[in-house]
């Protein structure tokens, strides 16, 4: 590992710049909880590494307009689960990165890093998801705005190209009739990479009534998915115990998951439907009061 | 209040300060001058010819001083606790995949680790057996040839008959339950460095060595050398519970053979994913237990066959199977016992000693056998223990008689079961119908476990006590601290029996030329052996100064006191004298202060062909609880609360005992509902902590830890042991009280999600070991 360049620039025209100079030889890297490991484990090599930590363009949470949060790519999942702009209109992505790892890994873990990596089991994902957030992508060409359902494209595969990078997310603000919930299930309670994850956003009509249903899972296919199937099953049905539990069987039809060293894919899709379940359940009793 | 000043009170431990704050030095941060580093390749395959070694490459390097392999080993190619069958590097063929076939030694360990990649290895692949059963089967391949079969070692043990004992029987039950490849997972991977000595042929070896005298021994046989050219000094153990024997044993060698072929220091440092492929892991049992039992509850008979995967090597594996031959059938009075333990080679990861060493797997399988015989005779399963446990003057599987100690196993059982509230919750629990959701359960197993190595080899230690002329004091011991608190708990022991102060007292790391040979501190032997020494060389040196004082005082000796840093006269504690100045007085009157102290472990006995014999001098108890929650929907087990009960004889350090409780549960726990080394056709899947997962301090249950003490006629003060009966005991707990919860029996570790959810595991990356029976 001899021989690595470290870059620390200090705004955002310097590190397209610098992106741009050494091209796919280089790496962004941020929190370094996801890109260290790849370095230890020589996946791959780099002749440098750009730190972003420095970079004021890339910080802060804050209200883009009356509609929509915008939470920069260097948050950390300890600042994101913390704020209170984040609690109050995003509830769903708070919770996700308050369940990521451990404290150390929320205080350098990234959201931008998180996105980036692309990864199936990523916990912020299934939550940008359900929130319908965009990802502003700046590079040597000007910003673009992709949704986030359009920025992945398979397993740690994602339309950045070699010189960009992410800005931050943009989330539209959810109000206060919208009720939410995120799920993850590991081996253990904490320091577990999710073997399904599932979020879960709906405008709450009454008493198990929901619209505008919006369910993610994560772990269960290439990429993070939106289960269709279900959302138009619970969309706009009143629901029980019992309906909640078929409606969640349903969960399958839209999980294709494979079988690894966490789980089996036959026990993936149980779960994916079960954690669903769980969650459901978990509104019904709470649904009660809106 | 205690009777004594420095023994059986919670102090802290002396290491404590310098592990917390990082001062501690371990092995890697160790550095000499002119220091190589080693870095060693391995085996490509688990059972490969090696057809051509070509070094030459690597050798030209820049940077690169020496390319070791077997042909630079002046000694024994081959080392083993046991039998010397384990090569430090291999000729011809490997035998596991973590095998050594080569090492680069360098100026740096990136040029080390680039000269790897340079060496040409041509292998032939040879078949393999991964599968113990197949192993054992007519006509497998003989992997090695000495052992026909493929039989390692087979113990035998017959009590009364067990025809009869079923024919007396109204319930017969037949049960299989296996268990799965354990890693160590101490903190620190494996790492020595080897220091050539001015003297020609001498080397110091420096590590992460459990067992000085084991290392000594092995790094002498390789170099071809006489005991004292080698000089073992132990560093600070960033953990090792077992796992630092053999393995480290090798690397030791590996690193000695280096520094002298180069001249120079050398150092090797496994990394994480190396120590998880090269160490030796604790045994996966196969274990077929039959019992039978009359209608009212008293077992009859018990017929049990365990085979032992010991993978590629011999290591451990005969003392660790017959520790399960021994306690095969739990604390319980059994008159008619058939037992078979085999262990039997494949090409898996060897195994050896771990934290238990044969007992967690046997207990397993017999408390989950007690539970589900309960079950099927309508009794509780408390009842149906109580009824058949061992009580004073009881006669083991082994034919001997439980009558030179106290024999508490019904005391521990109520003390854990009570803290848990285990009759009345079972009760509700046993009613839980919800097939979905939350639900809770309690289970318990209780133990017996014979103290230190028994029959197993000789059993005797020294330790080294030497007062110096102000008072203060070094302590020597053959036995190493591990990490389990060993230099606190005979510093404790040194100071009670001298009568000076605990601060007077320094621990000195062991080193193997300073101290005599006091084999391994290993089967839970330091307190009751090591500190026996301890209290042997103390009470010595006492003497000589109550000597002093006596002249001193002008009192008779025996009716001086020397406690807590005095001595005193007991009519009179004014008339009374520093423990200092006594020694300054002995040192100028030119006194010995010094004296070695000795212990040899009772007679134990043992008849290899019928399995009789007085296997251990003396015996302790322990039972632990858990009630658990049990997620229907996912599988998830969680481990809401643990009571744990250990009949310690006497607690030299209650809080260190408390320790060793909380991690030893904690252990049990990983091994009860998470941890599994997987391998695939001999290959190691899990190989960092990743995908390797145990607990984390988030899923630390309440740990209620019950200290019961009836000292023993033989330990320093009554003490026994307390640092395996910790570890082996929960994973059957909580596979009872998974049972209590949901109804499910699951007779296979670890239970975890998948294996709650649907009863087998549906994971395609294992090996055939892997593969679940239904
Ligand atoms: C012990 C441990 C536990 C973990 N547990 C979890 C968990 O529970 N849930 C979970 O989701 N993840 C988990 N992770 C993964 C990881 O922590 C997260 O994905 C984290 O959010 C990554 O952020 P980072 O800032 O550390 O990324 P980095 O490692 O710095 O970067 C990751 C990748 O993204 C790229 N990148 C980073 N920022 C940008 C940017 N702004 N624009 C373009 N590319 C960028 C980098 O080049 C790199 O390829 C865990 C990791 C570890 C080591």
């Amino acid at each position: 590992m001899t021989g690595i360049n470290v870059a620390i620039p200090k705004s955002i025209d310097e590190t397209l710049e610098l992106l741009e100079k050494w091209g796919p030889d280089a790496a962004i890297i941020a929190g370094g909880t996801d890109l260290v490991v790849e370095l230890k484990d020589k996946l791959k090599s780099w002749k440098a590494l750009i730190d972003i930590g420095c970079v004021p363009e890339v910080r802060g949470i804050r209200e883009a307009d009356s509609n929509h949060v915008w939470i920069g790519a260097m948050s950390t999942h300890a600042e994101i689960a913390s704020s209170t702009l984040v609690r109050d209109t995003a509830p769903v992505l708070a919770n996700a990165c308050a369940q990521v790892g451990s404290p150390q890994i929320r205080n350098r873990g990234t959201i931008g890093g998180n996105i980036s990596t692309a990864s199936p089991a990523g916990d912020t994902i299934p939550a940008l998801f359900v929130l319908e957030a965009s990802v502003e992508i700046i590079g040597p060409k000007g910003t673009r705005i992709v949704p986030i359902e359009s920025f992945f494209q398979g397993p740690k595969k994602s339309v950045l190209a070699p010189c960009e990078m992410v800005l931050g997310v943009r989330i539209p603000k959810l109000d206060k009739e919208y009720i939410s919930f995120f799920r993850k299930l590991g081996q253990r309670k904490s320091l577990a990479i999710s073997i399904v994850s599932v979020a879960f956003v709906a405008k709450c009509q009454g008493p198990g009534l929901f619209t505008d249903v919006r369910v993610a899972f994560g772990a269960v296919a290439p990429t993070v998915i939106r289960a269709r199937t279900v959302e138009n099953a619970i969309c706009g049905k009143q629901l029980d115990p019992k309906t909640a539990e078929y409606v969640s069987k349903l969960a399958f039809r839209d999980c294709v998951p494979i079988t690894d060293v966490r789980g089996s894919k036959g026990y993936r899709e149980q779960m994916a439907c079960n954690l669903l379940y769980e969650g459901l359940l978990s509104l019904l009793s709470c649904s009660e009061a809106c | 209040m205690s009777s004594f000043t420095v023994v059986n009170h919670p102090i802290s431990r002396i290491d404590a300060i310098e592990k917390v704050t990082g001062r501690a030095e371990f092995t890697d941060d160790l550095a000499f001058d002119g220091m190589l580093h080693g870095r060693v390749l391995r085996a490509k395959y688990p059972h490969a010819k090696i057809l051509e070694l070509d070094t030459r490459k690597a050798e030209e390097l820049p940077g690169v001083v020496a390319v070791i392999t077997y042909a630079d080993i002046p000694g024994a190619q081959a080392i083993g606790p046991v039998r010397p069958d384990m090569p430090v590097f291999v000729s011809t063929r490997t035998m596991y995949l973590g095998d050594a076939v080569a090492m680069v030694v360098a100026e740096t360990p990136e040029i080390a680790n680039r000269a790897l990649a340079l060496i040409r290895v041509e292998y032939e692949e040879l078949p393999t057996i991964f599968d113990v059963e197949e192993a054992v089967s007519e006509g497998a391949l003989q992997l090695h040839k000495d052992y026909p079969g493929n039989i390692v070692n087979h113990y035998p043990l017959r009590k009364g008959n067990v025809e009869e004992g079923f024919k007396e029987s109204d319930i017969v039950l037949e049960r299989t339950y296996t268990t799965q490849l354990i890693e160590h997972a101490y903190i620190e991977p494996e790492a020595a460095v080897a220091v050539p000595g001015a003297a020609d042929g001498t080397v110091t070896v420096y590590g992460s060595i459990q067992n000085p005298f084991t290392a000594r021994r092995h790094v002498a046989q390789v170099l071809g050398v006489s005991l004292n050219r080698v000089r073992i000094i132990q560093c600070a153990m960033g953990g090792s519970f077992g796992g630092k024997d053999d393995v480290v044993s090798a690397i030791c060698a590996r690193a000695a053979v280096a520094a002298l072929k180069t001249g120079r220091p050398v150092k090797i440092v496994n990394t994480r994913e190396e120590s998880i492929i090269e160490s030796y892991k604790r045994h996966p049992y196969v274990m077929k237990y039959k019992v039978g039992a009359t209608r009212c509850g008293k077992l009859r008979a018990m017929e049990i066959h365990i085979l032992a995967d010991a993978g590629s090597y011999v290591s451990m594996t005969p003392f660790v199977t017959w520790r399960s031959v021994v306690q095969a059938t739990g604390p319980y009075e059994v008159p008619n016992v058939k037992t078979d333990v085999y262990g039997v080679f494949t090409n898996n990861t060897y195994t050896g000693a771990m934290r238990g060493f044969g007992s967690p797997q046997i207990i397993f399988a017999q408390e989950s056998l007690m539970d589900e015989l309960a079950e099927e005779l309508g009794m509780d399963p408390l009842e149906f223990r109580l009824a058949n446990a061992f009580k004073q003057g009881s006669v083991t599987a082994s034919g001997q008689i439980l009558d030179e100690h106290t024999v508490s196993l019904v005391q521990v059982i109520e003390k854990a079961t009570e803290a848990i509230g285990y009759s009345e919750k079972r009760k509700a629990y046993a009613e839980n119908k919800a097939q979905k959701g939350k639900v809770r359960g309690v289970g318990f197993a209780a133990s017996y476990r014979g103290v230190s190595l028994g029959a197993e080899g000789v059993d005797a230690a020294g330790a080294l006590v030497s007062v110096q002329p102000d008072g203060s004091v070094y302590l020597h011991s053959g036995l190493a601290e591990n990490g389990q608190g060993l230099k606190t708990i005979f510093s404790q022991i040194a100071a009670e029996e001298l009568g000076c102060r605990f601060e007077d007292i320094v621990f000195m790391d062991t080193d193997t030329s300073v101290i005599p040979d006091s084999g391994a501190t290993v089967a839970s032997r330091s307190t009751t052996m090591g500190g026996s020494a301890v209290r042997d060389a103390a009470k010595k040196v006492r003497e000589v100064l109550l000597g002093v004082a006596a002249e001193l005082l002008n009192a008779p000796y025996e009716e001086i006191t020397a406690a807590g840093g005095k001595m005193y006269v007991n009519e009179d504690p004014a008339r009374c004298m520093e423990f200092k100045d006594v020694a300054k007085a002995a040192y100028g009157k030119g006194q010995l202060m010094a004296a070695i102290g000795w212990y040899q472990a009772p007679r134990v006995s043992w008849d290899e062909k019928t399995g009789q014999g007085k296997a251990y001098f003396t015996y302790v108890y322990g039972c632990q609880a858990a009630e658990v929650e049990v997620d229907c929907d996912t599988g998830q087990v969680k481990v809401l609360k643990v009571a744990a009960a250990h009949d310690v004889g006497r607690a030299i350090n209650p809080a260190t005992v408390e320790g060793q409780i909380y991690g030893g549960v904690t252990m049990g726990m990983g091994y009860g509902i998470l941890e599994e080394v997987e391998l695939q056709d001999g290959v190691t899947k899990t190989r960092n902590f990743d995908e390797y997962l145990i607990p984390t301090s988030m899923d630390v249950p309440e740990i209620v830890p019950i200290i019961v003490e009836n000292p023993d006629s033989y330990g320093p003060y009554g003490a026994k042991t307390i640092g395996e009966p910790t570890c082996e005991l929960l994973a059957p707990a909580i596979a009872n009280a998974v049972y209590n919860a949901c109804g499910k029996r699951i007779r296979r570790l670890p239970l975890d999600l998948e294996r709650v959810l649907l009863g087998y595991s549906l994971r395609a990356a294992r090996g055939k070991r892997g593969s679940d029976e239904a």
